[in-house]
């Protein structure tokens, strides 16, 4: 193995198209071989001593109305009150959940906001989509939110998913040009780009591990790579799927990720043991996914579907406890609360709903 | 960037990840269910939260005052 990490040189001018594809099956049926060998049992056949769950007791509790399009992605604020909803109709809305009051609304210059997210300190969001661009508003009730806002980042393509990785300094992007990218907000300026997607990223996570440098990002290549954020470099790669991934999100120990498909599956891959470990999948789902969260200790997987519904699973047993139905169109984005105690879920029906 | 060098940098990739320290996957499913139920106490949503500490139950109380 010494051989194969240290001599990375192949600068031989002999090397052609032909024997470099080789290398590439070859390596990739040895890293097959070598993931399979340790694959020595399934995580519902080790949770099975574990105790059932008790039935799952939410109930919508609030529907927030006022995008006048498709909602398309919400974050929670840090103050488990606060959300930010983004929407085909180019709206951003900050919602007040406990009220269901709408605290600021802003028109964007596109349509399709695919992306928001409410920074650290809940001062500031960032959002975009169709016009490539990642911009934050500061908020304020002095001023018109419209009028502080700022551009910090360009894509040459969609900005599909973005996520302030620790602090309001920093903004974490994916995009539609097979990219992410690290942008400093006080200078308007890429830090790090992460080349590695052969297909539009869709969705991003910050792994919760207390070092907090590594993100998971995922796409239509039906690729999950996990990144160093310092480095720009890929650590690791996880296939599976057969279709697109639209979602992916952390296991809150940071030791594994799910993944959301069009496949109508959702996925969940060790990350020490580099492999697949379970599928949540039946034969009555037969619609995508498109957007994935975990409960606070991981034992619920909630996942939201084309068919209108969110599926329950148990992460571990990997078997569906219950459907939530209320939304009368696509579920787009789900998320669980800063404090576990509630979920929130957007949908093509152009409402909010939250569960608790 | 061109096909050989993209190609280059995919087998430098996969050399990397093909050297990487695996656990078996029944340790890593233990180590996944340790987790959860080490958090799973804290966790409300599985444990169910009083209604009197929700904050989103739906308020009854002041239609009579």
């Amino acid at each position: 193995m010494a051989s194969d990490g240290g001599g990375l040189k192949i600068d031989n001018p002999v090397e052609s198209i032909e024997s470099l594809s080789k290398e590439v099956e070859k390596l990739k049926a040895r890293l097959e071989e070598e993931r399979q060998k340790l694959n020595d049992v399934a995580l519902s056949t080790v949770a099975e001593r574990l105790d059932p769950l008790p039935t799952l007791n939410i109930k919508p509790r609030r529907v927030l109305k006022g995008h006048q399009g498709k909602v398309l992605c919400s974050d929670w604020s840090l103050d488990k009150r606060h959300i930010v909803s983004s929407s085909q109709d180019g709206k951003m809305i900050i919602w007040d959940a406990f009220t269901t009051n709408k605290e600021h609304a802003v028109t964007m210059p596109t349509t399709w906001v695919m992306a928001c997210a409410y920074a650290p300190s809940g001062n500031m969001v960032a959002c975009g989509g169709l016009d490539n661009k990642v911009t934050v508003y500061p908020l304020s009730f002095e001023e018109d939110v419209s009028s502080k806002k700022r551009a910090i980042g360009t894509h040459t393509s969609y900005m599909s998913c973005c996520l302030f990785p620790n602090s309001d300094q920093q903004i974490l992007t994916g995009s539609g040009d097979s990219t992410c990218a690290l942008w400093d907000v006080e200078c308007a300026q890429l830090l790090q780009s992460f080349h590695g997607h052969g297909g539009d990223v869709m969705s991003l996570d910050l792994s919760p591990s207390e070092t907090g440098n590594t993100f998971v990002s995922a796409g239509c290549d039906r690729q999950a790579l996990v990144w160093d954020m310092r480095t720009g470099q890929c650590v690791q790669s996880f296939e599976g799927h057969e279709s697109d991934i639209n979602t992916v999100k952390f296991y809150p120990s940071g030791d594994a990720i799910a993944t959301g498909s069009d496949d109508a599956t959702c996925r969940l891959f060790d990350l020490r043991a580099d492999r697949e470990v379970a599928v949540y999948s039946k034969q009555s789902i037969i619609f995508g996914v498109n957007s994935l969260d975990f409960s606070i200790s991981g034992r619920f997987l909630f996942a939201g579907y084309n068919d209108y519904t969110v599926n329950v699973w148990d992460t571990l047993k990997c078997v569906r406890l219950t459907i939530l139905y209320g939304h009368e169109n696509r579920v787009t984005c789900l998320k669980v609360s800063p404090d576990g105690t509630a979920l929130s879920t957007g949908s093509w029906d152009f409402t909010l709903r939250i569960w608790a | 960037m061109s096909q050989v060098q993209a190609m280059k940098t995919q087998v430098m990739q996969l050399r990397q990840e093909a050297n990487i320290q695996r656990v078996n996957v029944s340790q890593a499913c233990e180590e996944l269910i340790k987790y959860c139920m080490e958090h799973q106490k804290g966790d409300i949503l599985v444990t169910g939260i009083s209604q009197s500490e929700n904050p989103f139950k739906e308020n009854k109380g002041c239609v009579i005052i």
